[in-house]
């Protein structure tokens, strides 16, 4: 049942039936109708926690450079960076243990559900480092660049606001953020 | 087995302490991801015909810090009692709960590594992984409920891990063949060029495209060749250096924590406890120049459980422990004593250990 639930899933076309299977597509395809959505392997898979799928760097290796970041602006003006771990930026020792960081910024990306936690903890923090002040919101930014194919030269990273929690919405009134 | 166990033991340790000063963050709810954002990214529970099936997470007893603290203790303590081989079925049974609970109760950090730690943790605590190599057999020959070899033990669980690690190999080697970088050679370009992998500094000729297609189409070929040409006895060993050499460079060049030390640990599993001996006894003769006879003292003998259980300690057999004089030299027990490393630097530990096994010549 390991091996089943291992198993690539079937290529989407042939998922969504839009393209007919062809040679081991037949087998991904019934193990992903009739063997993985079974309740009781499904059950003994996830219960225990015998799960396992790998996909590392594939079908292809990520071809974008991301990490992730906050930015808190106080009801005064004042703005400052949340530090949440770059590993690029962190010395060799500290990399490994804050990896953690790298990973969980790349689910939250393409989590919704995880950004108003995420200010939370940024607000808890900022209400720590800044006692006095007021925060007004809380951006979740991600800043990324494509590597390019071989030859071409690397680009500058692109800051792209992924949510903007606001904390108290009169401060900001009229600033159109 | 029990040299598995000791290998994934320490780096279950390892990966504990790693995570250790982030526990807040990760598992508490004034971290990012507190409970009911967790249940909803991975189900709390599983609908078998109609009957929710709670999945293992002793997290989720109770929100309270001291509780995640206290569990995390307890999974340090564990991942420590497993690798030395005490108690070991409870502890790795224990200790096997205690990740598989951290791993449902925050499952946004997760990267292949945990799972590769998780499901070697859930094989040792399926298996008799305690029988050699620990504290446990030690205890057994010192108070002579046991003697001779290491009792012989279903091979399953071992087997199980082979065929595992194969599985690994085999089905992303299945999804690179799918992926177009894997099938024109430059699948290897890019992830050394992600900053935020990045490790120690790589030789740019590394980067070059003939160096990215040897590399590309090499990883392919080693991750198929471990999921086949491994269980070809003739061939294993070329299978498992070109294994050793990719991890080697993953480890080298990228930040994935633990990941390859995890993998490769798994490889003494493709030897047999005859080969593992037979190597070792091979290594004994290299090594006989240092061998020497300690005696246990004038009138005194060695007891014949803890002679055992010394005897079990030194497994290249370089002490010969000789009963009557000359007095035993704990020192140069210890130096010779691979088994007793982790516990002979404590001073006094040793020579303490040697008298407890002596008794008076006629007591025996």
């Amino acid at each position: 049942m390991v091996a089943i639930w291992a198993l690539p899933q079937a290529p989407e076309g042939v998922r969504e039936k839009r393209v007919r299977p062809f040679g081991s597509d037949y087998l991904l395809d019934f193990t992903d109708r009739n063997l993985k959505n079974q309740p009781a392997v499904r059950t003994y898979m996830m219960v225990p926690g015998c799960r396992q799928y790998w996909d590392m760097f594939s079908p292809n290796p990520s071809q974008t450079d991301v990490y992730g970041g906050a930015k808190i602006r106080f009801t005064d003006g004042h703005e400052m960076a949340y530090p949440y771990h770059r590993i690029w930026l962190l010395p060799i020792p500290q990399k490994y243990g804050a990896e953690r960081y790298r990973k969980f910024f790349e689910r939250v990306r393409r989590n919704r559900a995880s950004w108003g936690p995420f200010t939370d903890r940024v607000f808890r923090w900022a209400k720590r480092y800044e006692p006095g002040r007021e925060v007004a919101w809380i951006e979740i930014q991600s800043h990324s660049r494509r590597i390019p194919p071989p030859g071409n030269t690397v680009g500058p990273y692109v800051m792209q606001p992924i949510y903007r929690r606001h904390f108290r919405p009169e401060a900001t009134a009229g600033e159109g953020g | 087995m029990g040299l598995y166990r000791i290998l994934v033991g320490i780096l279950a340790f390892t990966n504990q302490a790693l995570l250790f000063p982030q526990w807040r963050t990760w598992f508490t709810e004034q971290g990012f991801v507190p409970r009911w954002l967790s249940e909803r990214y991975t189900l709390s529970s599983i609908d078998l015909y109609g009957v929710q099936v709670p999945r293992v997470n002793v997290f989720a007893w109770s929100p309270s810090p001291e509780w995640t603290l206290f569990l995390f203790v307890l999974s340090l303590v564990c991942a420590f009692l497993m690798t030395i081989g005490l108690w070991t079925r409870w502890v790795t049974v224990i200790l096997a709960v205690l990740v598989v609970s951290m791993h449902h109760r925050n499952a946004m950090i997760l990267h292949g590594g945990d799972v590769v730690l998780r499901l070697s943790i859930i094989y040792c605590a399926m298996s008799a992984c305690g029988a050699s190599c620990s504290v446990d057999r030690l205890r057994r020959l010192w108070r002579g409920e046991e003697s001779g070899p290491p009792p012989e033990i279903g091979m399953w669980p071992q087997r199980f891990v082979t065929a595992n690690l194969a599985y690994i190999y085999f089905t992303t080697t299945w999804l690179k063949y799918g992926g177009t970088l894997w099938k024109d050679g430059t699948a290897t370009y890019y992830p050394v060029r992600l900053s935020e992998f990045s490790r120690f500094w790589v030789p740019p000729f590394m980067n070059e495209l003939p160096m990215v297609k040897v590399t590309t189409y090499g990883t392919l070929a080693t991750e198929f060749a471990m999921a086949t040409l491994v269980f070809y006895r003739p061939w294993r060993k070329y299978a498992l250096t070109a294994g050793l050499l990719m991890h080697g460079f993953i480890e080298y060049s990228m930040n994935i924590p633990l990941f390859s030390f995890l993998m490769v640990s798994a490889y003494v599993c493709f030897f047999e406890g005859e080969e593992v001996t037979a190597w070792v006894k091979r290594w004994s003769e290299r090594l006989r120049r240092f061998r020497t006879a300690m005696g246990a003292g004038a009138g005194q003998v060695w007891q014949p459980g803890p002679h055992q259980a010394l005897r079990a300690m030194d497994p290249f057999d370089l002490v010969e422990l000789r009963d009557g004089a000359p007095e035993p030299k704990p020192g140069a027990y210890a130096a010779r004593a691979m088994g007793s490393w982790w516990w002979a630097w404590v001073p006094g530990l040793p020579g303490w250990v040697l008298r407890r096994a002596l008794t008076q010549s006629g007591h025996a």
